[in-house]
């Protein structure tokens, strides 16, 4: 696209295609502006969500709303403990053929543009780690043989923080192949009148879809076609140096409370993020206010507690603001 | 790259307003220490710890902080970013400024279309961009503290400190403090010389300065150098008033009587006129005039009396006043000597001392001049008197006789001024002696202690006090012991004042005074003691406070061995029994005290008594002296 667009023009097309995909979600969801952008701002990026939330606040029908306006093949996975990897990778059957009998591989749900991956933290350590390969080399090998995921190959994977019982917790490794993490939040009062009346009612909304495959991948190089200024780019740097307890000039909670600070694919995350909203807000460069509102959904995930964070209820996102509060935009 | 021109404007009147506001910012601050300084510096100088060039200089100095301090913060560094920021910030541009300057320093091949769309985005936002809004100037922060400092400063620079005066330092007095019953008893006999008319001027005068004396003494007006000043001007009015030849007068008289003695009708008056007593004289020549008048005595008596007068008026008194006049001569020549004489302190002291002695010669020479007069005038009036009687004219010589009695009365008046000054110089050496004994004691013991013992021996000499007292000690007393000699204590015997103190019992009671130096007195026996013997009469040790010599170890003594009964003694009945025949006292203490007193003075003035000694015996009775309602 870029080479025979202007930039100008390519960034009109972005926000006409994803003022497109907003307006057609926002058909079956009510507010969630932010949680729509980040899924949004995951898909264009290359990255995979993580949809945090208590059951009911329509995390399941984002995806769907989302994987409807966007024409690509969907797929739903719920996992449960017993979920066993084969399920969601596929396996190998005899078939025949012609007489003969030749082994055959059919594959699992995984094989989808959009993967929703509900309730993840549900399924056993062995099966969330089937996804690991998928969701970062975007492949998938069985008995020996490796299946090539379609691009653009997207995991929106959702987790309850409430019924931890009998759930596996992500590990560390995984959660690190999410680009974004996004906390669902509890609709405002008008907003759930207006949820209210969409879904009690007669008529139910129809989602089209407004943007095909192609789109997707011509978007997501302009993305990468974004420029981002010295600064700014050691601004995201210095942010991440920040979440480190044992680096100089670390704000006192991260000092306290936190063990491990946020690997290098954060300050990726953070840079790519803030280039999706860049060009949201139609944009030729990334500014230091787009990594501070990729900041959190980027680094929550990847910055651990220590015990004496955890014993004292302390939450990331507060480790996170200490840190924003603490780091200067220009260095020196 | 000229299309940047717009940006790069913008973002240098930014850093030239960030430059402004950091150099008002610093000036007001660094202008802030400077009053600061120059407000220290202004105390100073007014306080006159600093001189005016020091202060001069101090304040340029303080006057050029702030110049320095705008100037640092002028010529401190503002990145073009951080300009460039503050135009994103204030125009909500999103680092359009801050990337598109970055973009722009790239080189044009390095740049990406999208760096170069960035900075025809930001170039398109350029006109609208506003350096104050981005950096609006404001009053620096410190300007108001400055403005109060200034105020003060200035006030503190307009305020003249008035020179500073030292102000003279009263010295401390240190009053002295004398006893209420010895200021009592100085003054009690002042007021009869102050008020009575007929005392002579000089007397009064100075009485009435003594008295002054001891009621500023009694307010502690006085220190004790004031005092003893006064009391020094003092005897020198009296030493001044006092006639220096008065012993002349009284030998005249003497003789005069020894020539009038062979008549019996003079008899009264030569007897007055031995003693030297003009008073008595002057009464006895009136009655002798009297009784001449009266009655016409025989002829062998007028005859008698007119050969005594006669004797008497041509008794040819030595004349000392050539001696006088001779020893006047020879003090002048000695002092015109010395004076022409290169002289120091020593030979001044010694000038001074002769120049007394002349003055003292010359009134000498003037009062014996006076007194000769009135000698012949006297003798005038008894030749006459003998040349009346001759002539058989009894009355006129009667009245030569009372004008010789006039004589005699202002010879009387004059010898009653000397005594009367002679009292007043005696009580004078008595405050001073006190004086000297007191500040010793203060030095030697606890002048508080002192006071106390001396409050309960007034209270016991006026007949109050619990009578159980705690022997009284003068100060200056060696320990030792002396015998006792209370009433109703029947106890006493050979002891031996072994010490510098004796001690009496003035009163009723037990209470008892010890005087220090008496102790060399042997005990005396009590009643109902079985052996009575006495001491060895010589006690050992010395009071150190004495001036003169212990009593001579020489001093006789005789042991006299008195024989006892052997028994329990009288009991108390039996006592009170014996007292009951002898009659209790019925005479009044005055009286008894009165006459111990003048026998007392008597010795004192006839024996040889050290004269520390005679302080105690005369302390002793002022002590006891008789006081309201202790008659």
């Amino acid at each position: 696209m870029t080479d025979e667009n202007t930039p100008a023009e390519a960034v009109a097309r972005f926000r006409e295609h994803i003022d497109r995909v907003r307006n057609e979600v926002g058909k079956m969801i009510v507010g969630q502006n932010e949680i729509v952008d980040g899924v949004l701002t995951c898909l264009l990026a290359s990255g995979h969500a993580l949809l945090e939330g208590v059951p009911g606040l329509g995390k399941t029908m984002l995806v769907r709303c989302l994987a409807d306006a966007l024409a690509l093949r969907f797929s739903r996975i719920q996992f449960t403990p017993d979920l066993m990897p084969a399920d969601i990778l596929g396996t190998t059957v005899i078939a025949e053929e012609g007489g003969a009998r030749m082994f055959e591989f059919r594959p699992g749900p995984i094989f989808a543009h959009i993967v929703l991956a509900d309730e993840i933290n549900r399924a056993t350590p062995k099966t969330q780690s089937a996804l690991l390969e998928a969701m970062q080399e975007h492949s998938v090998t069985v008995a020996k043989t490796t299946h090539t995921l379609e691009e653009p190959y997207f995991v929106l994977a959702t987790q309850n923080p409430l019924e931890m019982e009998g759930t596996y917790p992500l590990p560390e490794a995984q959660l690190d192949r999410f680009l974004l993490k996004l906390h669902v939040g509890f609709p405002s009062h008008d907003e759930l009148h207006e949820i209210l009346d969409r879904t009690t009612g007669s008529g139910v909304p129809e989602v089209k879809p407004v943007m095909d495959r192609e789109t997707i991948l011509e978007m997501r190089k302009v993305v990468r076609d974004v420029a981002v200024a010295r600064h700014v780019q050691d601004y995201a740097i210095r942010i991440l140096e920040g979440t480190h307890p044992d680096r100089d000039g670390s704000p006192e909670k991260v000092r306290r409370f936190v063990r491990y600070g946020a690997s290098p694919r954060g300050a990726q995350a953070c840079l790519i993020g803030a280039k999706v909203r860049a060009l949201f807000d139609g944009r030729f460069s990334a500014s230091a206010d787009d990594v501070r509102a990729v900041m959190k959904p980027a680094l929550r995930h990847r910055v651990i507690l220590n015990f004496e964070g955890e014993a004292e209820g302390i939450r990331t996102d507060e480790v996170l603001d200490e840190i924003i509060n603490s780091v200067p935009e220009t260095s020196g | 790259m000229s299309s940047m021109a717009p940006i790069r404007a913008a973002v240098g009147a930014v850093r030239r307003r960030v430059r402004l506001q950091r150099s008002l910012d610093a000036g007001a601050l660094l202008l802030l220490a400077g009053l600061g300084v120059a407000g220290v510096v202004l105390a100073f100088g007014k306080a006159g710890w600093l001189s005016e060039g020091e202060v001069i200089r101090w304040l340029l100095a303080s006057g050029a902080l702030p110049l320095l301090g705008a100037l640092v913060g002028a010529l401190r560094p503002i990145p073009r970013l951080v300009a460039a920021q503050m135009l994103d910030r204030s125009h909500a541009l999103r680092s359009r400024v801050a990337s598109a300057l970055e973009f722009a320093q790239l080189p044009e091949g390095e740049r990406t279309p999208f760096m170069r769309a960035a900075i025809g985005d930001a170039l398109s936002h350029a006109p609208g961009l506003s350096p104050a809004r981005a950096m609006p100037l404001r009053a620096p922060r410190d300007l108001v503290a400055c403005a109060g400092l200034a105020i003060g400063v200035g006030v503190l620079g307009v305020f003249e400190v008035p020179d500073r005066v030292r102000v003279p330092v009263p010295p401390q007095l240190a009053p002295l403090l004398l006893h209420q019953d010895d200021l009592l008893a100085f003054r009690g006999g002042l007021d009869e010389l102050m008020n009575n008319r007929e005392n002579a001027d000089e007397v009064r005068e100075v009485a009435r300065d003594f008295n002054q004396l001891m009621e500023d003494l009694a307010d502690r007006r006085l220190d004790r150098t004031e005092a003893l000043r006064r009391i020094r001007d003092l005897e020198r009015r009296l030493a001044e008033g006092r006639s220096a030849d008065a012993e002349s007068l009284r030998d005249a008289l003497r003789e005069l009587g020894n020539e009038m003695r062979r008549a019996d009708l003079t008899r009264a008056a030569s007897d007055a006129l031995r003693d030297g007593d003009a008073g008595r004289a002057e009464q006895a020549m009136r009655e002798l005039a009297e009784s001449l008048r009266q009655e016409a005595p025989s002829r062998a008596e007028l005859d008698r009396l007119r050969q005594a007068l006669e004797r008497a008026a041509e008794h040819q008194t030595p004349d000392q006043a050539e001696e006088l006049e001779r020893q006047r001569q020879e003090m002048q020549r000695l002092l015109q000597r010395q004076q022409k004489q290169q002289v120091g302190e020593r030979e001044r002291r010694l000038l001074e001392r002769r120049r007394r002695e002349l003055e003292r010669l010359e009134r000498q020479q003037q009062e014996h001049e006076q007194q000769r007069r009135q000698l012949e005038r006297l003798q005038r009036e008894l030749q006459r008197a003998a040349e009346d009687l001759n002539r058989n004219q009894r009355d006129q010589a009667a009245d030569s006789l009372e004008r010789g009695a006039e004589d005699l009365n202002r010879m009387a008046r004059q010898q009653l001024s000397e005594e009367q000054m002679r009292q007043l110089e005696q009580q004078l050496r008595q405050l001073r002696e006190l004086m000297r004994r007191q500040q010793q004691a203060q030095n030697g013991q606890g002048g508080q202690n002192g006071q106390g013992r001396m409050d309960r021996f007034v209270l016991r000499a006026q007949g109050q006090g619990d009578g159980q007292g705690v022997p009284l000690r003068m100060p200056g007393g060696q320990q030792g012991q002396g015998g006792q000699n209370g009433q109703g204590q029947e106890q006493g015997g050979p002891q031996q004042g072994q010490g510098g103190q004796m001690t009496l019992a003035p009163g009723q009671g037990n209470a008892q005074l010890e005087l220090p130096g008496m102790g060399q007195q042997p005990g005396q026996g009590g009643e109902g003691s079985d052996r009575a013997d006495e001491g060895p009469g010589i006690g050992v040790g010395h009071d150190p406070t004495m001036l003169d010599d212990p009593t001579s170890l020489d001093a006789s003594r005789q042991n006299t061995r008195v024989e006892g009964e052997d028994g329990d003694g009288p009991s108390r009945s039996e006592v009170i029994l014996s007292a009951a025949d002898r009659g209790f006292a019925s005479r009044g203490y005055r009286n008894v005290y009165t006459n111990y007193r003048d026998h007392a003075e008597e010795v004192l003035e006839t024996d040889e008594i050290p004269a520390g000694y005679r302080f105690y015996v005369r302390r002793y009775f002022q002590l006891i002296r008789p006081r309201e309602g202790n008659e």
